[in-house]
């Protein structure tokens, strides 16, 4: 599958100047060189912590759909648009082979 | 205005005048941002809150949080001139769990916005237990006390923080474990009331039943 910039073999690494916290089921993560926050609910939460380490979306998303029992045409959108809107905000980096 | 440095474990703050300084402008700064930040290295964050102390079977804080013009310091004024309330911060308030795992807030920041005489009796403790941060919402009809979500709360503390833009990454992630903790130790929640004397009445009440020492 693609969608727009993204393939299924695209991966990333979440970008070593953010934190995160788990916060009463869902996580916060800090940018700490900007001082801003973005708050992710628990399926965003669960995408986040796979996505680390340059697996590739592909596997993230077979791990969401797992977790979720939610299709994998349903996965795949909702893990576009959050890795979308984490690059936009440099809170994770495309990690190159 | 000189330069200030404070120690990294916020123990100590050295200021080094230059020519120009002017005393006024100096103490406004050290009892400003400066004691912000060297309170956060030692674990207490800043809200931007006015606070009232109960004085009943256990003293303990509430503090109110809201936009300006949300009446912060006018209920805290208000709960104040009617026992057993008594007025401890009308800007500032820093809380910190540093003993754990009560959550605890100082009642004696320099509050430059109250006058002498309304500054609270020198019998307050220098910490109180936290019991309760309000987020001040627009008036309604009745007393409403609306707990909010751990996750939202603590965005809320966050957001209510003062001086975190003087915060470096080590402190920005101890400001986030610290609203974290909190979030999940003290009760956040929205309270809306009518503004009139028998809201403020009701909010007492009301207050006293929630968070009030069990009778």
């Amino acid at each position: 599958m693609t969608d727009g910039r993204y393939t299924t073999e695209s991966a990333f690494r979440q970008s070593s100047d953010v934190v995160f916290r788990d916060v009463g089921g869902e996580t916060i993560l800090l940018d700490s060189r900007r001082g801003t926050y973005f708050a992710l609910n628990e399926v965003g939460a669960a995408a986040w912590q796979l996505i680390d380490g340059g697996v590739r979306l592909q596997e993230v998303c077979a791990g969401l759909v797992e977790r979720y029992e939610v299709t994998s045409e349903t996965a795949w959108t909702d893990l576009v648009e959050l890795v979308e809107e984490l690059e936009r905000h440099g809170l994770v980096e495309i990690a190159t082979a | 205005m000189g330069s200030f440095a404070v120690a990294p474990d916020g123990a100590t703050i050295r200021y080094r005048s230059s020519l120009d300084a002017s005393p006024a402008v100096v103490e406004e700064a050290l009892s400003g941002p400066v004691l912000v930040f060297a309170l956060a290295l030692r674990g207490f964050f800043s809200l931007h809150a006015s606070a009232v102390a109960l004085r009943d079977a256990g003293d303990r804080l509430i503090a109110f949080v809201g936009p300006s013009g949300a009446g912060k310091s006018t209920l805290a004024a208000v709960l104040a001139a009617r026992g057993p309330w008594v007025r401890v911060s009308d800007d500032v308030l820093p809380a910190g769990l540093t003993e754990e795992p009560s959550p605890v807030a100082l009642t004696e920041f320099p509050q430059p916005k109250l006058a002498a005489t309304a500054r609270p009796a020198a019998s307050l403790p220098e910490s109180l237990p936290l019991a309760a941060v309000c987020v001040l919402r627009p008036p309604t009809g009745e007393v409403r006390l609306a707990p909010m979500p751990v996750p939202e709360a603590a965005l809320t503390l966050i957001r209510h923080t003062l001086g975190t833009r003087l915060f470096g990454p080590d402190l920005l992630r101890r400001h986030l474990d610290s609203c974290a903790d909190l979030a999940v130790a003290v009760p956040v929640v929205r309270l809306s009331y009518p503004w009139t004397s028998e809201g403020a009445r009701c909010v007492s009440d009301a207050l006293r039943e929630r968070f009030g020492a069990p009778s």
